[in-house]
């Protein structure tokens, strides 16, 4: 399978202070990978840099998409091949309905020349409506200004929602069911299996086994202190779930996510 | 330096330029305040440290660079009015003013319910009473120096009267233009509404400067009387060597309203300072204003809200954003009587500032004489939020455009009551000028 994401001994540094300490990792296309840890184990901060945050610098490795070297390219040109951010805290946009907001980005991605976000700017209603049935998104949220006064559920419902519309080729989900009930988890997580094919991959970033039992993941890595300490199967998951991170040597930080 | 002693008279050249002027043909009545008003004008100071004047920094406009027009009633075909406007719009008359004006055009039905809509100078000729009756009451003994300037000055302008229980369906647009070549002039706008009529007034602003510029002094008096209804969009787009000083006033009868949008957009330095007065009882007014600065703008809105009768409301929302260097501020003044019972008003002011350069000032104030009272302000200023910004380019916008998108959603709440498609379209357009154009 031809390769999506390539990290090759990657090193970040936030404000002065190495947070990723040379992670290795490949995602190759029909791939799901997990990577777990314990808050304050620099998941954020590789979803965040991946996506190209300013402040979040590369020091050592590099970022390869596609056979491409994206460590420093803009967060918009990585939308445009083909990345996408799933948030862990979505940010409001008041004033900006879903809809209109929606329907900007395929405009001005489809200035871009690629014929892919043509065609889906062109079939945008019709998506957009089917998108949100299967989501069970109420309708009014078309309408609604972006993220203003959502409820944690349904930011991240509206999350994989504009994953579903953008059709990205790798979706990151940081922390997507974090702030899900059992009803919802189960409904994002159908809508990201549906969205997965041969030619597209998840990086499923969270804390918890949960989602993994809908998401069924290939790979899963276990992220302590800026370093990937184990890698394997889904079971690995399972073990983590029920030994505990202690079973990796690893003590749980109180402090919240980075 | 000499420069520096003539800078302080605001333009001696216009002194100058008036006495030809006065030889033409005008009534007696019309000469003799000119003459009055150019007394006040020569000895009056600049307002320079004046609470409501010290924030914008006079000694940026060159006053004695400019050469004041000279008085204006032809040169431009009908309909010439539309052709400055981003966007096309369905209108029952149009009037294009300023150096060069058109004929009024005005559809039938407007014509047969006498409707007026001509040049502030025919107007004098044709209609002497109705001009007189109305023409500087609401600014009489103020003694302000640019008052004085234009009431002394004017040169070109616009009267026009809505008749009695006349509703006019589509909007009446008025447009002043100006092209460069270091000229100044002082356009005054006389708008009547009488008792019951109803009608939407588009006023649409441009001019055209290089490496030369243009000082403009406008003066507008707008008189709604009893059970009238006004919609009045200002629009204003000047190139950025306009330089405008503008005095706006809009006095309410018993029962009339007003819905009053200010779009402020252009020129190199603005200081327009409006004036909304509720004088018969039950008067509403709500006063919507944008502002957008880019570059090194100097944009002041100043409100004055008068209740000064029973169960009068106002609204007065302003939204402001500054990006670059650019600079805007707000200062609003609601004014409760004694006599001005069961009084709701309420002020709100939210600024965004999209640079580290760029400033937002805000001063709303209130001063209430009345017991019965309902009344509020706030401001807020925020800055457009790094976080908001990577979360819409991780979308595939870039920062201008997600620049843009977050300043359409901030003016927002202000477009959704603006009542005309194509007066939003006209102010959309021209943000997109300036914040930069989505898709």
């Amino acid at each position: 399978m031809p390769s999506l994401l390539k990290l090759d001994n990657l090193h970040i540094k936030v404000e002065g202070n190495e947070i990723i300490k040379g992670l290795d990792l490949e995602i190759a296309e029909g791939e799901v990978h997990a990577i777990m840890g314990p808050n304050g184990s620099g998941k954020s901060t590789l979803a965040y840099t991946l996506m190209g945050r300013p402040g979040y610098e590369v020091t050592q490795g590099k970022i390869i998409f596609k056979g491409e070297d994206i460590t420093e390219m803009e967060p918009e040109k990585r939308a445009q091949k083909g990345l996408f951010l799933s948030f862990q805290y979505p940010v409001a946009v008041p004033g900006v309905t879903v809809a209109s907001f929606l329907m900007t980005v395929l405009q001005s991605l489809s200035k871009t020349g690629n014929g892919r976000f043509a065609e889906l700017r062109k079939n945008f209603r019709k998506n957009f409506k089917e998108n949100m049935t299967q989501l069970k998104v109420d309708p009014s949220f078309a309408t609604r200004y972006l993220n203003d006064g959502f409820s944690g559920g349904e930011k991240k419902r509206i999350e994989i929602l504009q994953m579903m519309t953008l059709q990205p080729q790798l979706a990151i989900l940081d922390e997507t069911d974090s702030g899900l009930d059992i009803d919802a988890l189960k409904i994002v997580s159908e809508g990201v299996s549906r969205y997965i094919n041969p030619e597209r991959g998840v990086l499923c970033i969270t804390h918890y086994q949960r989602i993994l039992n809908h998401l069924k993941p290939d790979f899963v890595h276990i992220l302590t202190q800026g370093k990937i300490i184990a890698s394997g199967g889904p079971e690995l998951a399972l073990q983590l779930e029920s030994e505990g991170y202690k079973a990796f040597g690893i003590v749980e930080e109180t402090r919240g996510t980075i | 330096m000499k420069r520096e002693s003539r800078q302080t008279t605001g333009g001696q050249a216009w002194v100058v330029n008036r006495k030809k002027e006065d030889k033409k043909m005008e009534p007696k009545w019309l000469t003799e305040r000119r003459q009055k008003a150019a007394e006040d004008f020569k000895t009056l100071p600049l307002p320079k440290t004046d609470e409501f004047w010290r924030r914008t920094n006079l000694s940026r406009i060159p006053f004695d660079q400019f050469e004041p027009i000279q008085s204006v009633t032809n040169g431009a075909a009908k309909g010439s009015a539309s052709r400055y406007l981003p966007v096309p719009m369905m209108v029952s008359g149009e009037l294009l003013y300023g150096e060069k004006m058109s004929p009024a055009t005005l559809d039938p039905n407007s014509q047969k319910a006498g409707v007026i809509l001509d040049g502030l100078q025919n107007a004098l000729e044709k209609y002497p009473e109705l001009v007189l009756k109305y023409f500087g009451k609401g600014f009489q003994n103020r003694h302000e120096k640019f008052l004085a300037q234009n009431e002394a000055f004017w040169q070109t302008g616009v009267f026009c009267y809505i008749p009695k229980n006349t509703q006019v369906e589509l909007p009446i647009l008025l447009a002043s233009h100006f092209s460069g070549g270091n000229q100044s002039a002082a356009p005054r706008l006389l708008i009547v509404l009488d008792k019951g009529a109803k009608t939407t007034i588009v006023h649409y602003a441009s001019s055209e400067t290089e490496n030369d510029s243009i000082f403009l002094n406008n003066v507008v008096e707008i008189y709604i009387e009893e059970e009238a209804h006004l919609t009045y969009i200002d629009s204003q787009a000047l190139s950025d060597q306009t330089f405008e000083i503008a005095q706006k006033r809009i006095e309410l009868e018993t029962n009339a309203k007003l819905k009053w949008v200010l779009d402020i957009q252009g020129s190199k330095l603005s200081k327009t300072n409006i004036e909304t007065v509720l004088k018969g009882s039950g008067a509403a007014a709500e006063v919507l204003g944008l502002l957008c600065g880019n570059k090194k703008q100097h944009l002041e809105l100043y409100a004055w809200t008068q209740h000064a009768a029973p169960h009068t409301t106002a609204d007065i929302l302003i939204k402001g954003t500054a990006n670059d260097a650019a600079k805007t501020i707000f200062q609003g003044m609601i004014r409760i009587e004694k006599a001005a019972q069961g009084t709701e008003s309420y002020m709100a002011n939210n600024n965004l500032v999209l640079s580290e350069k760029a400033h937002a000032d805000s001063i709303p104030r209130l001063e209430i004489e009345a017991d019965d009272v309902r009344a509020s302000h706030g401001a807020t200023i925020g800055q457009v939020d790094a976080e908001q910004l990577f979360y819409l380019e991780t979308r595939g916008l870039n920062r201008e455009e997600a620049e843009h998108l977050i300043v359409e959603g901030f003016y927002e709440d202000i477009f959704g009551r603006i009542p005309v498609e194509s007066v939003r379209e006209v102010m959309r357009k021209n943000i997109e000028k300036k914040v930069g154009v989505i898709a």
